[in-house]
């Protein structure tokens, strides 16, 4: 089966990147591995070799407060979205 | 003159390949239909035989189970459909009513598409004293990539100075392969490192994995320098390879650092393992993301084995790298390297 892939990057309400924020998969429609990224000063994350279908991926700041985004992954191609803090 | 495993020679950082002297291939892959199961295909254990110069633990316990306040030992006997019924479904519909609208459709949805790696109540429980042991010998990871990105995980020590994790936290394929350095904190307990922290770039792991990308070889080990001889100090696990017959059903202990939770906290959980491959298992231990590379593991008699590296969350069960013999003759080479 041809997987696929999940990127983004996590922004601030004011559109600007958040860095230290752990990003992970939350709930997938296959199986995905159990490390989480922690953005850097870009807010990017990325997550491949994917199963396709439905993901849930949550991404949560040193104070506590997450966010969640679904990503549709299809074989062969990225899912591309960013995930916007409250 | 020695023949490797199949997938299983071993690979460290800088390239190097060296054999390891083992079976033939065609045996590594343990045929549980037609092994008749139980004792037949058991490699053996090796002790946990040093709780380190911090000493043993001074708690009892009983059963399979480590003793941790506040854990219902009944829901050991829960089935996931039974767990999934149990949790009430706002929480799944929270995250699901703006994007689908309905929220009948949304739970359709979910229950069809997406399966969690939090299953039924969340029922994981904080460990805050990790100066104890075994919780001592668990490490925080923080994983800088080849291409400079960030990642979290776990490990734990097996030797003075071996600490075994995940193959995927070590060898991160699509960031540039071996991981350009880790930092192990053991015992760590949010912002607090009782016992600081080491970092290596000496790294572990098998072709199975690094250059096929196969999930039934995820598991590695980081070798940490001279200067940190943690295992030395905190003890470490005993680990053991078992049959299918004796897996099945065994009541697992699994503790880690999960990126859902307050920044380097370390949480425990436990459950039965429901399903068991040539390579894998699986079971309704709740996980998260900075979980990779948990010691899964039977606590017998007063004794830590691992029997599993937890690796995957899953929509059939959170999953480990079981610990079968090329796996165990592994971990006793690299703990024989970080030994000294």
């Amino acid at each position: 089966m041809q997987q696929g892939a999940i990127r983004g990057r996590v922004l601030r309400r004011d559109g600007s990147p958040a860095a230290d924020v752990v990003v992970m998969i939350r709930e997938g429609a296959g199986p995905f591995p159990d490390i989480a990224a922690v953005t850097g000063d870009d807010g990017a994350f990325g997550f491949a070799d994917l199963a396709p279908g439905a993901y849930l991926v949550l991404a949560r700041l040193e104070t506590g407060e997450t966010a969640t985004a679904r990503f549709d992954v299809l074989p062969d191609a990225i899912s591309d979205q960013n995930i916007s803090l409250p | 003159m020695s023949t490797a495993y199949a997938d299983e020679e071993v690979e460290v950082m800088n390239g190097q390949l060296y054999e390891v002297e083992t079976e033939e291939a065609g045996e590594d892959d343990l045929d549980v239909a037609s092994d008749g199961g139980g004792a037949a295909d058991e490699t053996g254990e090796i002790d946990a035989s040093s709780f380190g110069v911090e000493g043993a633990p001074a708690e009892e316990t009983y059963g399979g189970l480590e003793a941790v306040a506040g854990f219902d030992e009944t829901i050991l006997e829960a089935t996931r459909e039974g767990l999934a019924l149990i949790r009430g479904e706002e929480r799944l519909l929270d995250a699901w009513y703006a994007d689908l609208g309905d929220p009948a459709v949304g739970l359709l949805a979910l229950r069809e598409n997406i399966a969690e790696v939090v299953i039924g109540t969340d029922d994981r429980i904080r460990i805050n004293n990790t100066t104890a042991y075994p919780w001592r010998t668990i490490c925080s990871l923080r994983i800088t990539a080849a291409d400079g990105s960030a990642w979290i995980g776990t490990g734990w020590l097996v030797g003075h100075r071996t600490v075994v994790t995940a193959g995927h936290c070590v060898y991160i394929h699509g960031r540039g392969g071996w991981a350009r350095e880790i930092e192990v904190i053991p015992g760590r307990n949010g912002s607090t490192r009782p016992h600081g922290s080491c970092k290596s770039s000496s790294l572990r792991s098998v072709t199975g994995w690094t250059k096929d990308k196969k999930r039934s070889h995820d598991y590695g080990a980081i070798i940490l320098p001279q200067s940190c001889k943690y295992g030395q100090q905190l003890g470490y696990f005993g680990y053991a390879s078992y049959g299918a017959a004796t897996l099945n059903n065994m009541t697992v202990n699994l503790s880690g650092y999960p990126g859902d939770k307050p920044s380097g906290t370390q949480w425990w959980h436990a459950r039965k393992i429901d399903a068991v491959g040539s390579r894998s298992f699986s079971y309704n231990i709740d996980t998260a993301g900075g979980q990779s590379g948990s010691p899964v593991w039977r606590l017998k008699d007063g004794k830590r084995y691992a029997v599993g590296i937890h690796t995957n969350g899953s929509s059939s069960g959170n999953s480990a790298t079981r610990i079968v013999k090329p796996v165990f003759d592994n971990i006793k080479k690299w703990k024989a390297q970080g030994q000294s």
